[in-house]
């Protein structure tokens, strides 16, 4: 008995053990046939058009070492933290306000469903023309890509907060609004803002890059539209790689976060 | 017991001509249509009744949580329309915060009542000692089993040592024999500590076993008070069987002749009005 089950369990050890490096394998092998691919395309074909991994490598370490693209990044980065900022605190205060008062929710609901629907690349004359395209204009952009994931996500949250906790709290002494925010609907709401920050951070590194792009030449974008004015097009995706490694560090860093504020749900 | 006093503020708790209704889509239903007695200080008093006659509303209004059409709850003989501290809640589906530890659910109505941390800690431990869940104290509710959620429920409404325990339906959602387990165990705690209890049940059997008298509310709409019973068992009765005292069957045979009408009753309305309409919510 007891030694069947020592092999059974064995079984599904090695079972699993060798399941990984086959899937890692298969990762690998699939990545080095992509860029094998794509570098032979490059040598062989057009390397304006697409240029082989080989020469976008050389173009970021000269982008590195020539110090343009760390300033870029800082201040991109500035933009990103301050517009982000902004739309976590005021989505999150506008998602529970909304979320508890009925009247705020249906006369204020309508106007932030139609600008979440908005695209905001739409808006960009408009947001030229009232806040300039100074940092004002800029952060803007993308705190209105990031804040609507957070208001929502919020308000959904507030509302789902479970009206029997809410009781228990009244039974136990919290009579106040403040109080029942702070104790239940808040943590209640807790794992919905979280998704929602991670699901901003994505939409507010796109925000970022469009307000450097589209409003004034700052940053990372900067970097991109000048050199792909001149058809340096392995310095243009060298320099966009830096994007696609933010959005996705900063959500690895939102994940821990939420597994942190989480820990009662594993 | 000496005292001078009338018969109104001997009372611990007076429930005085409490009238409830819900509004419903279209119309508004009844629950509670006059309900009017007195709990006496340290007394276990269960509430039995059909399902839907508004024993948890009659709770809830005893706890101030929702409040009254009509009439008035009278603590000591002061009226009361706010929760307070003398009274605590021990809730049906536990009602414990998920995503704080068992230690802090327990020491949630302290801090709530501005305790210093410290103290609260010190209390609730002691409390989660009593109920024997000290080994848990930082697991999260969803890690316990049903009646250790209720314990460190039961550990949270004594942490303010209210003079009052209202328990809603409290082993509802618990398995049989833990039950049983969970009933002893609340009969040595209400045997140690005296507290007036409130205990609203729809088993026939716990009634018995844990009260000194029981209220048999008659079915809605418009429910009122259709009997209250002695109990007249021996106490102590935590370790006996009580279960096999021929008392212990005539009072139980007693309750069920008062409540088996109104269940024949409600179950032949039930049927005419799901034939008519659809079944309608349950106002419990």
């Amino acid at each position: 008995m007891s030694a069947q089950g020592a092999v059974r369990a064995g079984s599904i050890g090695r079972g699993s053990v060798l399941g990984t490096p086959s899937l890692r394998v298969k990762q690998l092998v699939t990545a080095v046939c992509v860029i094998g691919a794509w570098q032979i395309y490059g040598m062989i074909l057009n390397s304006i058009v697409l240029p082989p991994p080989s020469k976008i490598a050389v173009a970021f370490w000269n982008l590195l070492v020539g110090g343009d693209l760390l300033p870029a990044l800082g201040s991109s980065l500035r933009l990103l933290v301050i517009g982000f900022a902004t739309a976590f605190v005021l989505g999150t205060l506008l998602g529970i306000v909304l979320g508890r008062y009925r009247v705020l929710d249906y006369t204020l609901g309508p106007y932030v469903s139609a600008l979440y629907s908005t695209p905001e690349i739409a808006l960009i004359p408009l947001i030229l023309v009232w806040f300039g395209f100074g940092l004002g204009g800029r952060v803007v952009v993308v705190f209105l890509a990031s804040f609507f994931p957070i208001l929502i996500n919020t308000y959904a949250g507030v509302r789902d907060a479970p009206s029997h906790l809410i009781e228990v709290a009244r039974s136990f002494g919290v009579s106040s609004e403040v109080g029942l925010l702070r104790r239940v609907i808040v943590p209640a709401a807790t794992p919905f803002i979280m998704a929602g920050i991670r699901l901003a951070i994505g939409r507010g590194v796109v925000g970022m890059a469009v307000a450097e792009v589209y409003l004034r030449l700052g940053g990372i974008g900067a970097l991109i539209v000048q050199y792909g004015a001149v058809f340096k097009t392995d310095y243009v995706i060298a320099a966009i790689l830096p994007l696609p490694v933010l959005g996705i560090g900063l959500t690895r860093l939102s994940a821990v976060l939420e597994r942190r504020f989480q820990a009662w749900r594993t | 017991m000496i005292s001078s006093a009338t018969e109104t503020t001997a009372a611990k708790v007076g429930v005085r001509n409490i009238k409830k209704s819900f509004v419903s889509r279209k119309d508004r239903v009844s629950v509670l249509g006059g309900v009017d007695f007195d709990i006496r200080p340290n007394e276990f008093l269960s509430v039995i009744g059909p399902s839907g006659c508004g024993k948890t509303t009659l709770l809830r209004i005893i706890a101030s949580l929702t409040p009254a059409d009509e009439g008035e709850v009278l603590i000591d003989g002061r009226t009361v329309t706010e929760p307070g501290p003398e009274r605590a809640v021990v809730f049906q589906q536990f009602g414990l915060f998920p995503w704080k530890t068992v230690l802090d659910n327990v020491k949630f109505p302290l801090i709530a009542r501005k305790m210093p941390d410290g103290q609260a800690s010190e209390i609730a431990k002691a409390q989660l000692d009593r109920v024997g869940l000290s080994r848990f104290e930082s697991s999260y509710p969803h890690q316990l089993s049903g009646g250790m959620q209720q314990r460190v429920g039961l550990a949270r409404a004594l942490a303010t040592d209210p003079e009052i325990l209202l328990m809603d339906e409290p082993f509802g959602a618990i398995d049989a024999q833990t039950r049983e387990l969970m009933q002893e165990e609340l009969m040595k705690l209400w045997e140690e500590t005296q507290k007036t209890v409130v205990f609203i049940t729809h088993d026939l059997d716990e009634a018995v076993l844990l009260s000194d008298r029981i209220l048999v509310l008659g079915r809605g709409p418009g429910s009122t008070v259709r009997e209250i019973v002695e109990v007249d068992l021996p106490r102590p009765r935590a370790g006996h069987d009580v279960r096999a005292d021929p008392r212990f069957a005539d009072i139980r045979q007693e309750i069920w002749n008062y409540l088996r009408g109104d269940l024949q009753a409600q179950t032949e309305e039930e049927g005419r009005t799901a034939q008519r309409s659809g079944r309608s919510g349950d106002a419990s």
